[in-house]
């Protein structure tokens, strides 16, 4: 039996999210789960596996924008990044000189690697997408991850292999050696399981991600919903709002869903509206749904190359948030044929514990 | 120190000198383009705008071709 530090970044849930089936086989194979982490992701696994071991490991502050200038944000915080990371450090040095860990698995906490311990990286990204007028940035940035990746024995990158069947297309490619003969293609990691109901819900509207974006998207959206034929849903995701439950004629507002619930309505869902985030894009191939509208987040360049890339191999429509109009695009998006098929997270992460984790674990 | 932290700090004082060095380029390139208009010497002044438009061009082309043969 060995013992396992686990961090999630949480920068939204999705990291938290996609580490819940990893978790999960390393509890099955009677292994100890230190899951370290902060915020709501730190909440959502505490519900998750209760029986865990929990340690508060603050990370790195979001340069989420409230505007479309996400990438001079970005550049203007790369200080107080820097100062986060070594923060971080700091804080494991003491974490793990606290108890004896065989294992550390981080997802996308480039601070949380031991020299001593081995120690893998959980990430889609290994390319970060950048304008195309950046393109100096996004050829350095491939440089700065692969120094990046040299730090772990391992890149675990939750997409299937490079080839038309990659969702996050080039993000998840390979490009410097580094990073090549570290990886290794889990597959889809989704932390959500398909669930034996019926398809009675028309349309599912999840308005999620970091504010003050959300908001703006809720004001977009809502107006919009009434045009709608049929049964529908929208999760407003807003802790806030807990609670709060408005039922109109063929639709239903949820001011906060629980994990439970929000995998219900998605698994009753025909069509799902929601941001185009790597996580959410996980969760319909491992839900095997065929319609699906992506709204990216303006100014975060991996859900709009994500979106671009949805679209250009026609599985996924996407439309910008600014140009929404909700009953035109969803006839369009239903024109989309959705995922190929492919593994699921079961079969994957059963794999990834046979061929990686169980080479460090005892 | 953390070797993380110092190559990330060298990188960080790099990027900054660069953006910094970029800045005051194109402001004495305004400068130079303000002062040819204002001294009537369109020579100079078609000449630094030619120079921009050709070097935009590469720009442009160089990233348009990585991203075109996959590489970006």
């Amino acid at each position: 039996m060995s013992h396992v530090l686990i961090s999630p970044l949480n920068w939204g849930l999705g990291h938290a999210t996609r580490d819940i089936p990893v978790i999960r086989t390393l509890l099955d194979h009677n292994h100890d789960v230190t899951i370290a982490a902060c915020g709501n992701a730190l909440l959502v696994l505490k519900k998750e596996f209760p029986a865990c071991s929990f340690i508060e490991f603050p990370d790195y502050p979001t340069p989420y924008s409230s505007s479309r200038f996400f990438l001079p944000k970005l550049a203007a915080s790369f200080p107080a990044l820097l100062q986060a990371i070594a923060n971080e450090r700091k804080t494991l040095g003491q974490i793990l000189a606290r108890n004896r860990y065989d294992l550390i698995i981080s997802d996308n906490r480039l601070g949380v690697y031991s020299v001593k311990i081995p120690s893998v990286f959980i990430t889609h990204q290994l390319h970060f997408h950048f304008p195309l007028y950046f393109w100096p940035v996004e050829l350095l940035a491939l440089r700065v991850n692969g120094y990046l990746h040299e730090k772990f024995d391992n890149i675990i990158v939750p997409d299937n292999p490079p080839g038309p069947a990659a969702l996050a297309g080039k993000l998840s490619r390979p490009s410097v050696e580094a990073t090549r003969k570290r990886v290794f293609f889990a597959g889809i990691l989704a932390g959500i399981e398909r669930l034996d109901v019926p398809s009675d819900l028309d349309h599912l509207i999840m308005i999620s991600g970091p504010e003050p974006q959300r908001t703006r998207l809720e004001e977009i959206l809502l107006p919009q919903v009434s045009s709608l034929v049929g049964n529908n849903a929208v999760l407003l995701g807003s802790p806030a709002k807990e609670g709060l439950r408005t039922i109109t004629p063929g639709c239903t507002v949820i001011g906060y869903a629980s994990t439970a619930q929000k995998v219900d309505l998605m698994n009753r869902a025909k069509c799902i509206i929601c941001r185009s985030g790597y996580t959410s894009m996980m969760e319909l191939a491992e839900l095997d749904k065929r319609c699906a509208l992506f709204i990216p987040t303006p100014g975060q360049t991996e859900q709009e190359y994500l979106s671009w890339h949805n679209k250009e191999k026609g599985w996924f429509y996407s439309e910008s948030q600014y140009r929404l109009d909700l009953a035109r695009d969803l006839a369009i998006a239903q024109t989309y044929a959705g995922f190929p098929p492919m593994q699921k997270t079961h079969e994957n992460v059963q794999r990834l514990y046979d061929e990686v984790l169980a080479g460090y674990l005892t | 120190m953390d070797d993380l932290i110092v190559t990330g700090t060298i990188a960080l004082v790099i990027f900054y000198a660069g953006l910094l060095f970029i800045t005051c380029a194109v402001l004495y390139l305004c400068y130079v383009v303000i002062t040819s208009i204002l001294s009537a010497d369109h020579g100079l002044f078609l000449l630094i705008i030619g120079c921009i438009l050709y070097a935009g061009a590469l720009y442009g082309a160089t990233g348009f071709l990585l991203r075109k043969k996959g590489i970006i």
